[in-house]
């Protein structure tokens, strides 16, 4: 890193549709200005709907064309009547321009050691020429899919070679004792070398909540969130079903964050199915953390950004993981609830019966999260302090 | 570009699109809000990085240095040219504003893509004639037209201001003037916000838009001095929309001023501003070309107070349209809150004050198929938009 001159920090984030991976990318980000106030960061995003997020002073972005995720490793063109060569093409040079134009010293890139069908190798390649000292940086979540599915996209990816050739370090969100990544997803030595375990990342700028000051004629709040909200509404219509059940013991009061991409007819389905019971509609989702840290029963689907927020803020949580196409979620809900951190309700077991059944059961738990049973929950603040450590060496 | 720019352009996007399933249009802007708009099929868009300018303190404060900022946008601009490979590229942006940027861009195009066409798009009135004579001809923008355009559009009427004429374009660049005509709004369904205000007709809307809300905020302050002068006591219900880039903190100021009156609606921005303009009886606005473009297409009566003092484009096509009889023009000087609230409160009982109903007749809407034609003239008709050829 260059004597006096801001530190500079590229990060590519490929989101598709939602904004998973655009808001873990800047719950890092605003660590690493955390850590150097003087730094700037430019994010290249391709979500229709970034930046949606605040964001920090001293943070930009770029979004360049959306490709839209059609099934594992197919990939089409959200918009423009282009084929994909034409798209990627027009992606891959706007990384290359920003690379060049910025001249990073580190450039983070999230969960794609190529980006999409290898539309990173060109930039990645210039920089290796052009700035040498540029530290190049892959960013994993803690579990990215059923291993024969993951080594197989990356091997036809090229994603192997790419991290071994372009990167400097791996980050994994994560935690080795929970979920070996690179033992899963059969790194080389090469790779396991570069590897390092960061914990889980979430908003750590936000202060965890208090002790819980609702008074006791107050009925307990249950958050209902689906993230961005895409597919959400099978779970939001067996909530409301399972909230006609519970007793007249169960009182409540919840929130349904359906997010902001649910289908607008969902919505008004939702909406009317709502009526007369004790809910609110919000179009917030994901972002709507302060509804997550004053909830006292959380009920979501196991999203990696999601599920670190439950642990973070140590709510009495209800999951319900996505089923497919990927295995990600079945397979985070499997390790976490393993040790107890929340209640999990398969997708094919979700019945308004079941559902209730575990709404009851958690409005009324007293026990709190053993504390030692946590994974690690600082990692948006130690990947950061990784990636300053790169840039220093 | 700014939010009436965008706005602009996604409604010319919008309409390219529909009648050509062909037709793919990509938006290249730096509005920061620009992931809230909803994107019509065949469109999409690339973000550049901001560049905060004076005064316009609304933007996003941004991040990197402007020497690097106008580095990557221009490759990224240049990089857009060789992959995207545009026939079509039209600027809907002020033209002294980073002038240089615009024209090295153009530059490129005629250099990479000969046979691109390139087209300069310009609202029905820049500004007062000194200032935009001025600053056109520090920033060269007299030969970038001349140049490096093909066409030049603007989005209004030769009758009711004359570009060529007021801005002394020479003969080859007025030659290129197209007068398209102004943008008609989009037809708009309006329940969803009819929920929000009382049923006309038995209590009136007033709707006061702060346009892109940099400048809106001594038009809202007033309009609520008024009402709180009232203790919101007034004959209509009111809907304000101070617009997304106003400073948070002004913006805050005058929410919470409105969360204490009573019949108002209040926005920061929202995606139904057209539906509000729709069933407005009265538009009260700062003056910009795309809320006159509503209140005409939808016959609205409007009211306008550009509150900047001149030079200023707002206020000279304010009088434009006031010496038609379309609007009622309130001068900065005269923009009191007792003024302003004796002018909307006889509007909405009286009837009083200019309907643009009439007017809307005289005025030629039809910009959008206008644009559609020239561009078919330009690079030929729909069927034939193959790409152009690949490069290298």
């Amino acid at each position: 890193m260059k004597g006096r001159s801001a530190l500079r920090i590229m990060v590519y984030s490929q989101d598709g549709f939602g904004l998973g991976h655009l808001r873990r990318n800047l719950n890092i980000a605003i660590q690493v200005q955390r850590q150097v106030p003087h730094s700037v960061i430019l994010i290249v995003a391709d979500s229709p709907a970034a930046p949606f997020f605040r964001l920090p002073p001293r943070c930009d972005f770029v979004k360049i064309p959306t490709l839209v995720k059609v099934n594992t490793g197919v990939w089409s063109s959200d918009r423009l009547r282009l084929v994909n060569e034409e798209l990627l093409a027009i992606r891959s040079e706007i990384m290359e321009d920003v690379a060049t134009g910025f001249r990073p010293h580190l450039v983070l890139v999230d969960h794609m050691p190529n980006g999409v069908a290898g539309e990173l190798t060109k930039p990645l390649q210039t920089l290796r020429e052009h700035a040498r000292r540029a530290k190049i940086v892959l960013g994993l979540r803690d579990i990215l899919g059923a291993r024969a599915d993951i080594c197989k996209q990356w091997l036809a990816d090229g994603a192997y070679e790419a991290a071994e050739a372009y990167y400097d370090r791996i980050l994994v969100y994560g935690c080795a004792e929970l979920f070996d990544l690179a033992a899963e997803y059969q790194f080389s030595a090469d790779l396991v070398a570069k590897t390092i375990y960061c914990g889980y990342v979430s908003r750590e700028h936000i202060p965890p909540a208090g002790p819980t000051s609702r008074p006791p004629e107050r009925p307990p709040f249950v958050l209902v969130t689906g993230g961005g909200g895409a597919d959400s509404s099978f779970f939001m219509d067996r909530f409301l079903d399972a909230l006609r059940l519970v007793g007249s013991e169960t009182r409540c009061r919840a929130i349904l964050a359906v997010g902001p991409f649910l289908h607008r007819e969902q919505y008004r389905l939702l909406a009317r199915k709502a009526r007369g019971l004790p809910v609110r509609l919000s179009r917030l989702g994901q972002d709507g953390i302060r509804l997550l840290r004053r909830a006292d029963v959380v009920i979501s689907m196991a999203g990696y950004n999601t599920i670190s927020e439950v642990m973070r803020f140590r709510k009495k949580a209800i999951v319900i993981p996505r089923p497919g196409p990927s295995a990600e979620q079945t397979m985070r809900t499997s390790v976490l609830a393993a040790r107890g951190l929340f209640e999990v309700i398969h997708p094919h077991h979700l019945t308004p019966e079941t559902l209730a059944a575990a709404l009851a059961e958690r409005i009324s738990a007293t026990s709190m999260v053993d504390e030692r049973d946590l994974p690690p929950l600082n990692g948006a603040s130690r990947a950061a302090a990784q990636m300053l450590a790169e840039v220093r060496a | 570009m700014g939010l009436g720019h965008t706005t602009r352009a996604l409604a010319i996007a919008s309409h390219l699109t529909q009648g050509n399933a062909d037709c793919s249009v990509l938006l290249v802007t730096d509005l920061p809000i620009i992931g809230r708009f909803h994107f019509p099929p065949n469109v999409d868009y690339v973000r550049l990085p901001g560049i905060a300018q004076r005064g316009d303190s609304g933007r996003a404060a941004t991040s990197l240095d402007v020497g690097s900022a106008l580095k990557i946008r221009r490759k990224i601009m240049q990089g857009l040219i060789k992959t995207f490979r545009p026939q079509l590229l039209v600027l809907e942006r002020d033209p002294s504003s980073l002038a240089v940027e615009v024209q090295r861009v153009l530059a490129f195009l005629r250099e990479e893509i000969p046979e691109a066409k390139a087209v300069w798009a310009l609202p029905d009135v820049v500004g007062e004639p000194d200032g935009v004579i001025e600053s056109w001809t520090r920033a060269s923008v007299y030969s970038a037209l001349d140049e490096l355009c093909d066409e030049v559009w603007v989005h209004g009427d030769q009758e009711l201001f004359d570009q060529a004429r007021h801005y002394r374009l020479p003969g080859p660049v007025a030659a290129k003037v197209v007068y398209t005509g102004y943008l008609r709004s989009p037809r708009v369904r309006t329940e969803r916000v009819r929920r929000k205000v009382p049923k006309q007709p038995h209590c009136p809307v007033v709707l006061v838009t702060g346009g892109g809300g940099a400048a809106g905020y001594p038009l809202v302050d007033s309009f609520l001095d008024f009402l709180e002068a009232r203790r919101g006591r007034v004959p209509f219900h009111s809907v304000i929309v101070t617009g997304p880039m106003m400073q948070s903190e002004e913006k805050g100021r005058l929410k919470a001023r409105a969360e204490r009156l009573p019949a108002l609606t209040f926005h920061r921005f929202s995606r139904h501003l057209l539906e509000y303009l729709s069933c407005a009886d009265l538009v009260v606005s700062t003056g910009g070309y795309n809320t006159h473009c509503a209140a005409l297409s939808y016959g609205k009566r409007a009211l306008v107070a550009p509150g900047m003092r001149p030079p200023n484009e707002r206020l000279l096509r304010g009088r434009v349209f006031e010496r038609l009889g379309l609007t009622r023009l309130l001068d900065p000087d005269e923009l009191t809150s007792a003024r302003l609230g004796d002018l909307v409160t006889a509007s909405v009982l009286n009837g009083h004050g200019p309907a643009g109903n009439g007017g809307a007749r005289v005025i030629p809407m039809d910009g959008l198929e206008r644009m559609g034609a020239r561009i078919e003239a330009l690079v030929g008709a729909p069927q034939g938009w193959a790409k152009a050829a690949p490069h290298r």
